[in-house]
């Protein structure tokens, strides 16, 4: 989609102080900064070069010096500070520290956050403030006994030894991790990690890590096998009432269709002991289409679950 | 300076005005004339000094209003007056440095942890919009701050918001009280005419909190099951209060009346999830005897489902036989 000359506009507005204050960037870096290409960022330049005071003299016009390795603007006339927060900045920075306060466990991190939001939001124009209590985030995040050791760890680097609860696996295995980032998803607290036991990067529920600490001299191994890989194919048919499951899982549904009280699902994932659980969770009928090794499997562990009350 | 680039420059600026298509330049030299008058500035003073303005008086005052509109639209305050208030001259436009400008004084100081809170904080989003307003109020702390080099911080850096292609119509239906329109598929697919009132993310989806027209009742909408045909209605909607809080709205609170206590045999060894939230009260070589209290009987469905064979309910006798039928109705297909 082709940009507007307002986006333009406005890009080339953010640009004049940003060089200005950072002489030094080359184009593709700007590019990147700017979320462009670094043709568009060296169009926008040659607009600026050609923008200025009443009179347009040499010395009224924008000065800069503009080499696709180089960029610096010598005299920035009357724009040499950027423009005043607008409401959508304001907006999407207060929400996403919003978003962070339930992450933390440390009390004067939550303190420094709540600090930031209040300075944000005395930003706002007086008229507008009403308008930004009108978009809220409720995030709860359930957090592990363990989240502190495991954070440190990602961030040092190092090792972990951990009790986990498989639930793919329904078993407690030790375990040495290397923790590479944690995230939110859904009010869980993930890790993902390198796991040594089974070679591969796997992704650590914190609430189900029974014990976790740190083994600072662990060696990292070099090669992983990457569990994201999408390996398997699997179509079913669900009932409507588990609409929530497929759009809670987005990065393993390739396709899906509503029709009528169904939803006939393309999955796509490396993992088919877990969808297999999962789908036998799932409230309604759940008919599986492909493979067939997918639909013996799942019909065997229903099975097994009725044979216990026969 | 070259001199062969200044010479271009000359020639350049001289085209400009007949080509009528660089707009952008018009525009940022007409911010530039506003920002720089102390006082207001008529527009055939306007027409005169600043570049770009060309064709007939007519046409010049037609790109000036939209021109006007547009700054406005980049969030510039454009100050509409006169010199003397006592004598009927023409109305005059300027831009406050003040109002323009960012004051760094208003944020106050910032140091690497609160860079890295920021950083974070714009980092949060998928929805294109907040990703991209974040990403420019950093650009432009970036514009009066040395470069923003933040402190490590031992905090989840991902969230997983779902992309929602919707986000940008509704926010600004709701900043512009307008009504909204589209099909929505929930349980079933039904026609939909809102007046939406608040936004609000919960975990990972965001949900429009709405006055529906037709059941004239707040309701609240996930934006993902909001068809394609979502149509943002000229109407405006009526001055209406939400009262109810964005929380009770969407929370799923647990009912107590809903919650139901159960006796399950756990296999040896196995069903460790099970096994976390239960207390086990009896202890035997092949199966521990164990009780908890579930949120539901879906809730004790879902977990029991969850743990296969390694898991039988035992009381109460009535959900026994129900989850039988789940089981059941799962695979008689």
């Amino acid at each position: 989609m082709s940009e507007s000359s307002l986006d333009r506009t406005s890009r080339a507005l953010d640009l004049i102080p940003f060089v200005t204050n950072n002489p030094g960037f080359s184009l593709a870096e700007l590019a990147d900064r700017f979320n462009s290409t670094p043709t568009q960022i060296f169009k926008d330049l040659e607009m600026l070069f050609m923008c200025g005071l009443p009179g347009y003299s040499h010395l009224e016009l924008i000065d800069m010096e503009l080499s696709e390795d180089y960029v610096a603007i010598n005299n920035p006339q009357n724009l040499d500070l950027p423009r005043r927060f607008s409401f959508q900045e304001i907006a999407s920075l207060t929400l996403g520290l919003q978003a962070l306060l339930p992450l933390t466990r440390n009390p004067e991190l939550a303190d420094r956050i709540s600090i930031l939001i209040t300075r944000l939001v005395a930003m706002v124009a007086e008229g507008e403030r009403a308008q930004l209590e009108l978009f809220s985030v409720q995030s709860e995040t359930l957090k592990g006994m363990w989240d502190e050791v495991i954070s440190t760890a990602a961030l040092r680097q190092s090792a972990i030894s951990i009790d986990y609860l498989s639930a793919r696996t329904d078993s407690l295995t030790t375990r040495t991790i290397f923790p590479e980032f944690t995230y939110s998803s859904r009010g869980y607290l993930y890790t993902k990690a390198l796991c040594t036991l089974s070679g591969e990067m796997r992704h650590f529920r914190h609430d189900r890590i029974m014990r976790a600490q740190e083994l600072p001299d662990a060696i990292r191994p070099e090669e992983v096998r990457n569990l994201n890989e999408k390996a398997v194919t699997i179509r079913a048919i669900l009932s409507r009432r588990n609409l929530y499951f497929v759009e809670a899982h987005p990065t393993i549904v390739a396709s899906s269709t509503i029709e009528d009280d169904q939803i006939e699902v393309t999955f796509e994932l490396g993992d088919s002991e877990w969808l297999l659980r999962e789908l036998s969770t799932l409230p309604g009928r759940v008919e599986i289409l492909h493979p067939a090794t997918f639909w013996e499997a799942y019909h065997a562990r229903l099975g097994a679950i009725l044979s216990l009350y026969r | 300076m070259c001199r062969g680039y200044q010479i271009f420059r000359v020639l350049y600026l001289c085209h400009m005005s007949s080509t009528g298509s660089q707009k952008s330049e018009r525009l940022i030299n007409l911010t530039m004339a506003l920002l720089a008058s102390s006082r207001f500035l008529s527009k055939s003073e306007i027409f005169e000094i600043v570049a770009g303005y060309a064709g007939s008086a007519e046409t010049k005052e037609r790109m000036f209003e939209r021109d006007k509109n547009d700054l406005r639209e980049l969030g510039l305050d454009i100050e509409v007056g006169t010199e003397d208030p006592l004598f009927d001259d023409e109305a005059g436009y300027r831009i406050k440095p003040s109002s323009y400008a960012f004051q760094p004084e208003e944020i106050g100081a910032l140091d690497p942890l609160d860079i890295s809170l920021l950083s974070l904080a714009a980092a949060h989003w998928q929805n294109s919009l907040f990703s991209r307003s974040g990403q420019s109020a950093l650009r432009k702390l970036e514009s009066i701050l040395p470069l923003l080099e933040g402190e490590s911080l031992s905090l989840p850096l991902m969230s997983q918001e779902i992309p929602e292609s919707r986000f940008e119509s509704i926010w600004y239906a709701i900043k512009d009280g307008r009504v909204l329109s589209f099909t929505y598929r929930a349980g079933k697919d039904s026609r939909r005419r809102v007046e939406p009132l608040r936004m609000t993310l919960s975990e990972g989806f965001w949900y429009v909190i709405a006055f529906d027209l037709d059941v004239k009742e707040v309701r609240r909408f996930k934006l993902i099951r909001i068809g394609d045909d979502l149509k943002v209605e000229d109407s405006s909607r009526k001055a209406r209060e939400f009262h109810g809080t964005a929380t009770g709205a969407i929370t799923a609170d647990v009912n107590p009346a809903d919650e139901i206590d159960a006796v399950i045999l756990l296999r040896v060894g196995r069903a460790h999830e099970l096994r976390h939230i239960c207390n086990i009260v009896e202890e035997d070589s092949d199966w521990d005897r164990a009780t908890a209290r579930f949120d539901s009987e879906e809730d004790l469905f879902e977990k029991l489902a969850a743990a296969g064979s390694s898991a039988l309910l035992i009381y109460p006798q009535e959900s026994r036989l129900k989850f039988i039928a789940w089981i059941g109705e799962k695979i008689n297909v």
